[in-house]
């Protein structure tokens, strides 16, 4: 009940394009997954990593929601249980695709925890220690060093696209090769005969038909 | 109340769990000790019922196994993809998540017609509170190291990529020469693709031809394993011309066009049994330097021999068929087909036989010493390809909206008037019969060869007059001639006969000097009865020139006189010439033994005047017979035969000569 | 004995009611492109050099008092090769047929004449409409016969080049083929024929109707 009136309505519009992009990346995930489960059998690289190629770009998408200027800071809006209760309730069912259908004090926990994995938290816990030992200055030279390089090779792949692209550009556009006026002009021209008058000096000599 | 109540004690026993197997009446409890472990294991070794979990078990097995089996195969199918779906369902349970924690939290009202009541408040269970958080400071060297592990994973693979691909480019040369293999293979047969394969056709369509052999061929790629594999019919080829260079494409034709192929025409004479004269028809008769050479790869041979079995099949073909329907026949015997075999006799005794040869492996031998009817190859040759361009080339109509496909003469035909029999004319002019077309040209061929052995045979029985036969250049398939000049040596300048001789396909004209023209037929004996009586003519007009230039008279000339005193003898001819003063005839007569060689006999009657004296005390001397009459003496005489063999000179003429010029003085 | 009506005398036996029908496909092409369809048309068709034409056509209208088009008769002239005869064709209303139809079909008739047939269609009631004259390259392929040629106004005619701009740079594609109208394949022959020439050009059926009254 503490929203702030534009803010809220903010927060309301931004959550709800995060949930349908969300909503999307969980559909094709399942498509996904489903294809994978039925037709193991028949399935190739290619369609694979189109697949793929669709969640990269889906993912990217919801990242773009949340980093975009119309979505306030999400990290000042935490997400507060309100109430619990053990009775099934369809309203809830239908919210989650049947996925819920009772908010007890099981789920809320389940769902609610921040932790993450304990792969995930493995992994983190060598990242920083082998990031830590490293001075700031020598760490600061390194991600610039770093940075460099990521742009010097961009602008090489930007350039050999350019490149690329202007050749595919010129062979593709298909060159008219007919004016779908000039097709009925010279029908009509040849079999009706528009257009063309005749100056017929027909003498009217015998009258006899040759046969 | 002060101070600590004083500790209890309590005393605890733990339950125990043995059970009690007898009290005795003094309290005391006996435990069943617990089993110890091998007595333990022999307890529920003794419960196991060995028997009954057999007989589950195969019941089961089956339904286990395969069941097992399936899902082993399930799990391999799904090998590959097993990472992919693990992970995968991973994220599908969070994705899951994180959707229904945003539409719960947000609780959007959904479309219930029954549930108006709830309003979103109530029944909400979660919500999002504001609190305000600080932005934590980024962790830059904690995303460089993230990222550029992750940039090289993606890199290495994309490096593994083009690493591949570089290769492949640069590969051994097999892939290289196939591809120019390929272009060159373009460059002198029609192909194209269809779908995976590459096909390619040989056949003649698109010079005119209407046969039905699609004649097409597959266009393979040869891996390195199997390069070496030629069978008998290739190695033949490859025997052929030794320097096949290896390609790495190889050729599938058709099994009917695998093979060596000619077509071959014989003229036979049945009497002897054995073929006069014949010739082979194939493609390669007339391929020349330029399309083909020693160094062609063995996709090309393969593709030139399909070809010419083709070529050689679809000629036989037609020839087959026309002979088959032929109607008019100039033939002695009608025309027999069997399998690839077409004869007939164009004269009795004679036979043509066209074969169509066919070898899977070896080519087919040429035999040598039999020389060869070019003009019998060349014509069929021609033939076909005359078929074929009247098939393509039908002349366009003009104006365009005349009707396709009549000839020029049939498009004037049209609006101008004609008769039946001019339209006969075209019809037949328009058509090519193969057939009509080597039956003449065989007995062409046939009764040429017939002319040239009896004039050589007549002028070797003749050494007197030389004959001299020569064959003119200007002659068709159908029709030759020659000129025959027949003289005397040394006295050419005196009378020289001369004769022409046409060889037509079903007779022979001659062509005399007087500008009679006779046609025999063409029996070798005709042929040689008229040489006979020619060489017989010949001598007894050369005897009348020169009698004249050494000035004698002709008395009587008779071209044939009746037959002889015995019937054997025929005569050919007889001259009766006289003298100048009138003194001495001479007469001479051209004889013929049948069955023997020709001679002359030459009787001579030479009546000198009578002597005066002589006549004294005859009858003629009475004064009354007045010799005004001495015109009357030379007749009475008596004829002498001459002695041939003794009078002097080299043949007959000299001879005569010599005879005539004594006589005289 | 009065004979029948359709005695013919000359024909013998044959079944005098066989009509000829026109499949045919029409389209236009740039004159830049031209040369293209050319090279293509040679590699497709028959294995025979193209044969330039030059025909002078007259359109002829008989106003018909049943129907509300005229009846059209062409007479046609050769002026590459002035010896043949003239041609005067008969061609019948255009059907474009349903969807199912691959081509266009017409009836057809065409017959010889030895002279100019001006005064004879003249005598029978035929009006000089208009004359054109064609020029191009003349292909055949089996049956189909396919003509690629430009629209020119003879000396003896006067032009409206307003109605004619389009056209001036443009050249006529048209195949076509005869066969009797019971013959399904001929339509397909002259489809697939045309599917073969694209993307160079795109052969259509064309909506005469709409064309005829333009006029």
């Amino acid at each position: 009940m503490t929203m702030q009136g534009p803010e809220g309505k903010a927060l309301e519009g931004s959550v709800d394009s995060l949930i349908t992009r969300s909503k999307d990346v969980q559909k094709s995930l399942q498509d996904f997954l489903h294809k994978i489960e039925q037709e193991h059998a028949t399935l190739t690289w290619p369609s694979v990593l189109d697949n793929f190629a669709l969640l990269s770009g889906q993912i990217s998408s919801l990242l773009t929601a949340m980093k975009s200027d119309k979505t306030p800071p999400l990290r000042n809006y935490p997400v507060v249980p309100l109430k619990l209760s053990q009775d099934e309730d369809p309203h809830l069912l239908r919210l989650t695709d049947g996925r819920v259908s009772v908010m007890s004090h099981a789920e809320v926990p389940d769902y609610l925890r921040t932790k993450p994995d304990p792969e995930v938290e493995l992994a983190e816990k060598q990242l920083i220690a082998e990031v830590g030992t490293q001075a700031d200055q020598i760490s600061m030279n390194q991600v610039n060093q770093f940075n460099k390089q990521c742009n010097k090779i961009l602008e090489k792949i930007k350039n050999a696209r350019a490149n690329w692209r202007a050749d595919v550009i010129q062979s593709s556009s298909t060159p008219v090769t007919h004016n779908p006026m000039a097709t009925n002009e010279l029908i009509a021209t040849v079999n009706y005969g528009r257009g063309i008058k005749a100056n017929s000096n027909q003498s009217l000599g015998t009258t006899s038909v040759v046969l | 109340m002060s101070g600590n109540p004083p500790p209890i004690k309590i005393s605890l026993q733990s339950l125990s769990d043995t059970k009690i197997q007898e009290i005795a009446y003094d309290g005391r409890e006996t435990f069943i000790q617990p089993l110890s472990m091998s007595e333990s294991l022999t307890d529920l070794a003794n419960r196991i019922d060995f028997l009954a979990e057999n007989e589950d078990e195969e019941t089961q097995t089956d339904d286990a196994t395969s069941t097992s089996v399936d899902e082993a195969q399930y799990q391999a199918k799904q090998w590959p993809w097993e990472n992919i779906r693990t992970q995968i369902q991973r994220s599908v349970i969070e994705m899951n998540v994180l959707t229904d924690v945003l539409s719960i939290a947000q609780n959007k009202p959904t479309n219930v017609p029954k549930e108006t009541a709830e309003s979103s408040d109530s029944n909400r269970y979660m919500m999002y509170d504001f609190a305000s958080k600080e932005a934590e400071p980024s962790k830059q060297s904690l995303q460089m190291i993230t990222k550029k592990r992750c940039l090289g994973a993606a890199s290495k693979i994309l490096l593994s990529g083009a690493d591949r691909l570089n290769k492949a480019k640069s590969e051994s040369s097999f892939q290289n020469t196939y591809h120019s293999e390929l272009l060159k293979l373009r460059q002198r047969w029609r192909v194209r693709r269809v779908g995976e394969k590459i096909l390619g056709e040989l056949s003649f369509r698109t010079a005119g031809s209407d046969y039905w052999h699609m004649g097409s061929f597959e266009v393979i790629k040869k891996s390195d394993e199997d390069s070496d594999t030629l069978d008998d019919y290739e190695q033949n080829l490859t025997k052929l011309t030794p320097n096949v260079p290896k390609s790495p494409i190889k050729v599938v034709v058709s099994s009917d066009l695998r093979g060596f192929s000619s077509l071959s025409v014989q003229i036979m004479d049945l009497s002897k049994d054995e073929a006069i004269k014949s010739c082979t028809l194939s493609l390669s008769d007339i391929e020349n330097s330029a399309m083909s050479s020693a160094n062609d790869p063995l996709w090309h041979r393969v593709l030139c021999n399909a070809q010419n079995v083709l070529f050689c099949r679809e000629l036989f073909a037609r020839l087959s068929k026309e002979a088959v329907q032929q109607k008019t026949l100039g033939t002695a015997s009608p025309i027999v087909v069997i399998g690839d075999t077409i004869t007939t006799n164009i004269f009795p005794k004679i036979q043509l036989r066209v074969q169509l040869l066919f070898s899977k492996t070896h080519p087919t031998k040429r035999n040598p010493r039999q020389a060869s009817i070019f003009s019998i190859q060349n014509a069929l040759m021609h033939l076909l390809l005359r078929y074929f361009s009247k098939r393509l080339h039908i002349s366009p109509p003009h104006p365009t909206t005349a009707a396709l496909g009549l000839t020029t003469q049939m498009r004037h035909a049209a609006v101008h008037h004609n008769s039946l029999n001019q339209l006969a004319a075209t019809a037949k002019k328009t058509t090519l019969s193969f057939v009509d077309v080597l039956i003449t040209m065989s007995k062409h061929y046939e009764v040429r060869q017939r002319v040239c052995d009896t004039i050589k045979v007549l002028s070797n029985e003749f050494s007197d007059p030389d004959v001299l036969a020569h064959w003119s250049l200007a002659s068709s398939k159908t029709e030759s001639s020659a000129r025959l000049t027949i003289a005397n040596s040394g006295f050419e300048s005196c009378y020289r006969s001369a004769v022409q001789v046409i060889v037509k396909p079903d007779c022979i004209k001659i062509l005399q000097r007087d500008a009679r023209s006779l046609t025999l037929s063409v029996d070798p004996t005709d042929l040689h009865n008229y040489f006979v009586s020619l060489v017989a003519s010949h001598q007894l007009m050369t005897v009348q020139v020169l009698s004249r230039t050494l000035g004698w008279t002709m008395l009587h000339v008779s071209p044939h006189s009746s037959l002889g005193l015995t019937p054997d003898i025929k005569n050919r001819g007889s001259v009766l010439i006289s003298s100048n003063n009138g003194a001495v005839s001479v007469a001479i007569a051209c004889n013929e033994m049948i069955g023997g060689p020709i001679q002359y006999t030459t009787h001579v009657q030479y009546t000198k005047a009578h002597d005066r004296s002589q006549l004294e005390g005859t009858m003629y001397d009475d004064p009354d017979f007045s010799l005004e009459s001495e015109k009357y003496l030379p007749l009475g005489g008596v004829w002498m035969k001459v002695n041939w063999p003794q009078l002097h000179g080299r043949h007959f003429i000299q001879k005569m000569e010599t005879l005539l010029t004594s006589l005289v003085y | 004995m009065v004979e029948p009506a359709n005695y013919q005398p000359l024909s013998g036996e044959i079944p005098s009611n066989v009509n000829v029908q026109e499949y045919f496909l029409q389209g236009s092409i740039l004159d830049a492109n031209a040369d293209k369809l050319k090279q293509r048309l040679q590699g497709l068709c028959d294995n025979v050099p193209p044969e330039p034409f030059t025909d002078h056509e007259q359109i002829y209208f008989l106003k018909n008092a049943t129907s509300m088009l005229p009846i059209i008769v062409k007479a046609c002239k050769s002026l590459a090769k002035p010896s043949t005869p003239w041609q005067i064709k008969y061609v019948g209303a255009t059907e474009v047929g349903e969807h199912n139809k691959p081509t266009m079909i017409r009836s057809c008739v065409t017959v010889a004449v030895s002279n100019d047939p001006a005064q004879f269609l003249d005598n029978l009631g035929f009006s000089l409409q208009s004359e054109v004259i064609l020029k191009g390259y003349f292909y055949r392929k089996g049956r189909l016969q396919i003509t690629v040629s430009k629209i020119s106004v003879p000396p003896t005619a006067t032009c409206d080049t307003s109605k004619l701009e389009a056209s001036a740079s443009s050249h006529l594609v048209e195949v076509n083929t005869t066969a009797s109208p019971r013959d399904e394949t001929a339509g397909d022959e002259v489809k697939n024929f045309c599917q073969l020439l694209r993307p160079a050009i795109v052969l259509n059926k064309v909506d005469h109707r709409k064309l005829q009254q333009w006029q």
